[in-house]
């Protein structure tokens, strides 16, 4: 079921479903990152929110009938990669440091 | 510079000399107080002598130019006017002179002037102030030697007497409270001269704020005559609008607070009950100070302000009455305590204070004359008596405590008669000084409009009888009978200073006058050298003393003879100040300053004479018996007598009950005080030191350093700021 | 304040924490169906909202498709969230990349939609699997070894984000009737009908975004060599595990 390009019409009522559906998926991720001690579980849900802000970047560029919102992802993307990679560097280091990957294990920055 | 002077009026000279009179003791201190320490050391005396010297010298010109009249050829030859010119001040049209130096301060409308008042009162004032200060500072030169700080006390004796003659010549109530701080401040110092001495330091401090309470008082005093005088001056106020029965009527009540006022401050001044706790232990000081000040000179400024204030007081009869009467109980109770006293100083202190009671008693009865004539003969014995006084302690060495020294005349016989005659004229014996003045006081008192007057004069009999009683107890105990002496007869004094031996006490010749080239530390030379020496001390001790021995026999005299009509030179030297009643005063704009009052004739004057030589007489027998014919007979008498004797010996228990009942009291106050002030400070000034620590506190376990909770700690953080920024929105 | 909102909100809150994983298993059961009906209500709170603030709209919405799509993104969400184990949670994230590109393509982005699959579930995901793997404790401790058997700090967790979440979907509800910002003030580009293919994103990202694209390039290389630098072993005690560089896309 393919629309068309031009002649689908977005209405806003459709485009606040997509955008709570954002909202959602950005909580959820959300308490991911709150919830979870594994620290790969917890860069794992900020790709989630990464996730959530895609869909409405996407929404609204097939709102505004623009492409910049797609463009936007595009960069999102890469830097979601680039963080990814870093930052699961940094886990594998900090893996060998304590041998956990409990996050709860690094609180040297106390008080 | 002769010609100068002599081409001023008379009275313009007159000004001049006033004026220069407090200068002299100024430079002096100055000088000493610059010098002294390196360079005068030992001669500090000079500059404070020569000083006062010259004081003297122009307060006796003072005298002469104010005379009434005796010494006229005198004054013409000496002044190069006629006499008839020198009769013009003697007829005093105005009463006083006044002259305006320089400005003090001045504030807007009010304007304070450095200025002299010239009446009479004052001449005579500071003639007698000056001259027994100059006998008093050679003494002191003798006395003080080769103690240490020997230029500081001459620095601070000169420092008063520049404040006591501002006192008695000012011409506006500032300058004479700026004199009476002065005198008070002179006072502390020298009482607490040997400061190392913690019960010199404490009687010290005593004097002072005692008199502070005074003080207090009598600025008071002066704001109150400002309100309602809108001047200061002395001509302002007692010559202009206190004369209309108008103006007086429609100020009652500062015309009722201001004598008051004036009265408190006078008594703290002049140690009368219930301020006069301070004088005996101002006795801590050096002898001569206690001749000086608190004898002769500083509590008698008390007896010159409200002779000064007369015309006010006038006014307020009450209020003088009230004078009066706690004038004569001071001076019952003070004789009563000297009675039981054993240390001599403190006899004569409580002598003082009972004088002085007998002064007021004399102002309290409108005789202002009377009084002032008190002040110019006590002046005489008591210095005489507290010099001589000095000289025992000084040959005693330090010993005062009549209880262990007795039959001295042996061994000093020149201070023994100088003595004598002081105890002759402050008991009132026939013929010497103290007799006709305090007769004058108590014929005043019986004879006096006043009805109280007569219950005064008995008890001022009373007393009179009290007093001759203890003078000679004293006498015959120090120096008649046999021959004892204490232990630290002949030596030196210990010094409260408690310097290394040979420090400051060089050159001390006073006690071995056969050994008079030698430093003084040869005198443990054991009894017998002791025994053959006099005590008497040196020419500048018993110089002075003889002086003012021969003054206190002659100046009685004074009050009898030389005079207009039948009075004596110094009533009618005095008969033009408006302090005295019953005198129909014309000053310059018609209408008496006070109406003319009769006298009441109760007792002839030669009646009262005679009562009191007898009481006078009788007393100094009792005296004779117990203390020198039966003393044990005195010892008897004591014991059996014992509670009222220990009332008395505890001068009535008033240093107690202030103790108890002020001194406590405020001081626990202060702990309270410095208390709250530690929990106010350790409340209020600490929590705003420890407050910052709190808040860390509180904080410091939101920075767990984990990293969920930091960011649980940022999305609630975003949730209510979002929250907040919408509902605000709204 | 619409209170049906707030109520499936809440109701989505208690769900989440109750399949956060805890102990007790039944409580994660009892908590999908809570999340079943939070999602229902929520649905039905649409409905009816759209209904009255839109009435002219057909009431047909977004089609079936959406509302699939949407349902395995946000149980697959829910489920990389609340597994224990974390090799589970990345393959359900894969589920939740695969249905997001099918939203991607609903609205029109399909080039997005093939790409997220491969950088997020193709390139992403591998090397989150990879470091899974590798970085778990080896031996006897493995098994001993679970973060998170039961969650930390759920209830906050949920709480917080619930709360933001309520915000943010009340001032989206209530503030949406008065309208976005008018298309034309965002630049519809000439393109009109062919705005969202590969075509025009491409004029876009060359025309307007050069800088931007360039940028990210350098951000790339330099996630690169940081990346490099990172993970090199410089702890004496550290074995040598095999990790060299991290591929890039």
């Amino acid at each position: 079921m393919m629309m068309t390009h031009a002649t689908s019409s977005f209405s806003d009522p459709v485009l606040v479903r997509y955008l709570a559906l954002g909202a959602v998926l950005f909580a959820i991720g959300l308490v991911g990152f709150m919830a979870r001690r594994n620290m790969i579980m917890i860069f794992l849900s900020t790709e989630i929110m990464f996730q959530g802000v895609a869909i409405n970047l996407i929404a609204f560029s097939r709102y505004y009938h623009n492409a910049d919102g797609q463009s936007f992802v595009i960069f999102l993307l890469t830097v979601a990669a680039a963080e990814a990679s870093l930052a699961l560097g940094l886990v594998v280091m900090l893996f060998r440091q304590r041998q956990t990957l409990n996050v709860d294990a690094w609180y040297d920055m106390q008080g | 510079m002769f010609q100068l002077i002599h081409q001023l009026t008379l009275d313009q000279q007159a000004e001049i000399f006033a004026g220069l009179i407090p200068l002299f003791p100024l430079a002096a201190m100055v000088i000493i107080a610059v010098f002294g320490g390196k360079v005068l050391k030992g001669r500090a005396h000079v500059p404070a002598i020569i000083g006062i010297a010259c004081s003297f010298f122009l307060a006796l010109l003072l005298l002469l130019i104010f005379d009434v009249g005796q010494f006229n050829g005198i004054k013409a030859a000496l002044f190069h006017i006629t006499t008839a010119q020198a009769n013009q001040i003697g007829a005093l049209n105005p009463e006083f002179l006044q002259m305006k130096f320089t400005t003090w301060f001045s504030a807007g409308g009010f304007n304070i002037p450095f200025g002299v008042y010239l009446d009479p009162l004052s001449v005579l004032f500071v003639s007698f102030v000056t001259g027994i200060s100059l006998l008093i500072f050679i003494y002191s030169s003798g006395y003080m030697e080769g103690d240490y700080g020997y230029f500081r006390f001459f620095a601070y004796l000169s420092m008063f007497v520049t404040a006591m003659t501002i006192l008695v010549l000012a011409n506006n109530f500032l300058l004479v409270y700026l004199g009476w701080e002065g005198v008070g401040l002179a006072s502390y110092l020298l009482v607490g001269y040997y400061y190392p001495k913690r019960s010199a330091r404490d009687a010290a401090t005593k004097a002072f704020i005692v008199n502070r309470i005074g003080d207090t008082c009598f600025a008071i005093a002066i704001f109150m005559i400002y309100l309602t005088f809108h001047s200061l001056n002395f001509a302002n106020v007692f010559y202009g609008p206190l004369q209309s029965a108008s103006f007086r009527a429609a100020h009652s009540s500062m015309m009722f607070w201001i004598p008051l006022l004036l009265m408190f401050g006078a008594f703290a001044k002049s140690a009368q009950f219930p301020l006069h706790v301070w004088l005996p232990d101002a006795m801590e000081g050096p002898t001569p100070v206690s001749a000086l000040i608190h004898a002769a000179t500083m509590v008698t400024a008390g007896v010159y302000l409200i002779a000064r204030c007369m015309p006010i007081f006038m006014h307020d009869l009450p209020v003088l009455h009230l004078v009066g009467i706690i004038g004569t109980f001071t001076a019952f109770m003070a004789a009563t305590i000297a009675m039981c006293q054993y240390d001599l100083k403190r006899i004569w202190a409580y002598s003082t204070v009972s004088q002085l009671g007998y002064m007021f008693m004399g102002l309290g009865v409108a005789a202002g004359s009377a009084a002032v004539f008190h002040v110019f003969t006590h002046a005489f014995f008591k210095a005489l008596l507290f010099l001589s006084s000095g000289s025992v302690m000084h040959a005693m060495g330090g010993e005062l405590d009549i209880r262990k020294m007795s039959g001295l005349r042996k061994r000093m016989p020149i201070t023994t008669i100088c003595l004598l005659v002081g105890a002759l004229s402050l008991a009132g014996f026939p013929g010497w000084a103290g007799f006709f003045s305090k007769d004058e006081i108590l014929s005043a008192a019986m004879n006096s409009a006043w009805s109280g007057g007569p219950w005064l004069a008995a008890v001022g009999l009373l007393t009179a009888l009290i007093t001759a009683y203890y003078t000679f107890r004293a006498f015959f105990r120090v120096f008649m009978g046999d021959l004892v002496l204490p232990q630290t007869a002949g030596l030196h004094e210990p010094s409260a200073f408690a310097l290394p031996a040979d420090v400051g006490h060089d050159d001390h010749n006073g006690q071995n006058a056969h050994d008079a080239g030698q430093h003084g530390h040869d005198t443990h030379h054991g009894h017998d050298q002791v025994r053959n020496t006099s005590f008497d001390g040196p020419i500048s001790m018993w110089g002075p003393l003889v002086i003012l021995a021969i003054g206190a026999t002659l100046v009685g005299w004074l009050g009898v003879f030389g005079g207009h009509g039948d009075q004596g030179w110094i009533q009618s030297f005095l008969a033009r100040v408006p302090m005295n009643a019953g005198i129909h005063y014309v000053p310059t704009p018609p209408g008496g300053l006070f109406l003319p009052v009769a006298a009441v004739n109760r007792l002839s004057p030669a009646m009262g004479m005679t009562i009191g030589g007898i009481l006078a007489i009788v007393g100094i027998l009792i005296a004779l018996y117990f203390h020198l014919i039966n003393r044990h007979a005195a010892e008897v008498v004591k014991s059996a007598l014992r509670p009222l004797v220990t009332f008395l010996e505890n001068k009535w228990y008033i240093d107690e009950i202030y103790h108890y009942g002020i001194v406590m009291p405020l001081w626990y106050f202060g702990r309270a005080l410095y208390g709250v002030d530690h929990v106010v400070d350790g409340i209020v000034v600490n929590f705003f030191g420890y407050f910052p620590q709190l808040v860390g506190w509180v904080l410091k376990p939101t920075q767990s350093g984990r990293l969920r909770y930091y960011a649980i700690g940022m999305v609630s953080g975003l949730a209510l700021v979002i929250l907040g920024v919408l509902y605000l929105l709204r | 304040m619409d209170y049906p909102l707030i109520i499936a909100t809440a109701c989505g809150a208690i769900a989440l924490y109750l399949m956060m994983p805890r102990g007790q298993g039944w409580l994660v059961k009892l908590g999908a169906l809570i999340g079943v009906l939070a999602l229902a209500s929520g649905l039905s709170y649409l409905t009816h909202w759209a209904s009255v603030h839109y009435p002219a709209q057909p009431a047909a919405g977004p089609g079936i498709f959406f509302y699939a799509f949407a349902l395995i993104t946000l149980a697959s969400a829910v489920g990389v969230v609340c597994h224990p184990k974390p090799l589970y949670s990345a393959l359900y994230f894969v589920l939740m990349t695969l249905a997001i590109a099918g939203l991607f393509v609903l609205l029109m982005a399909e080039f997005i939609a093939v790409v997220l699959i491969i950088i997020y579930a193709g390139a992403i995901l591998v090397t989150y699997v990879f470091v899974i793997m590798l970085a778990s404790p080896s031996g006897v401790a493995a098994a001993a070894v679970d973060y998170d058997r039961i969650s930390a700090d759920p209830l906050i967790a949920v709480l917080v984000s619930f709360l933001l979440l309520g915000t943010v979907l009340e001032t989206l509800f209530t503030h949406t009737p008065h309208g976005f910002i008018a298309a034309s003030a965002s630049g519809v580009t000439a393109h009109a009908a062919h705005w969202g293919g590969l075509a025009a994103l491409g004029k876009n990202l060359y025309s307007r975004y050069t800088l931007p694209l360039e940028l990210a390039g350098v951000l790339m290389t330099i996630s690169l060599v940081g990346a490099v630098v990172i993970a090199r072993k410089n702890a004496p005690h550290t074995h040598m595990l095999g990790l060299g560089e991290m591929p890039a896309e």
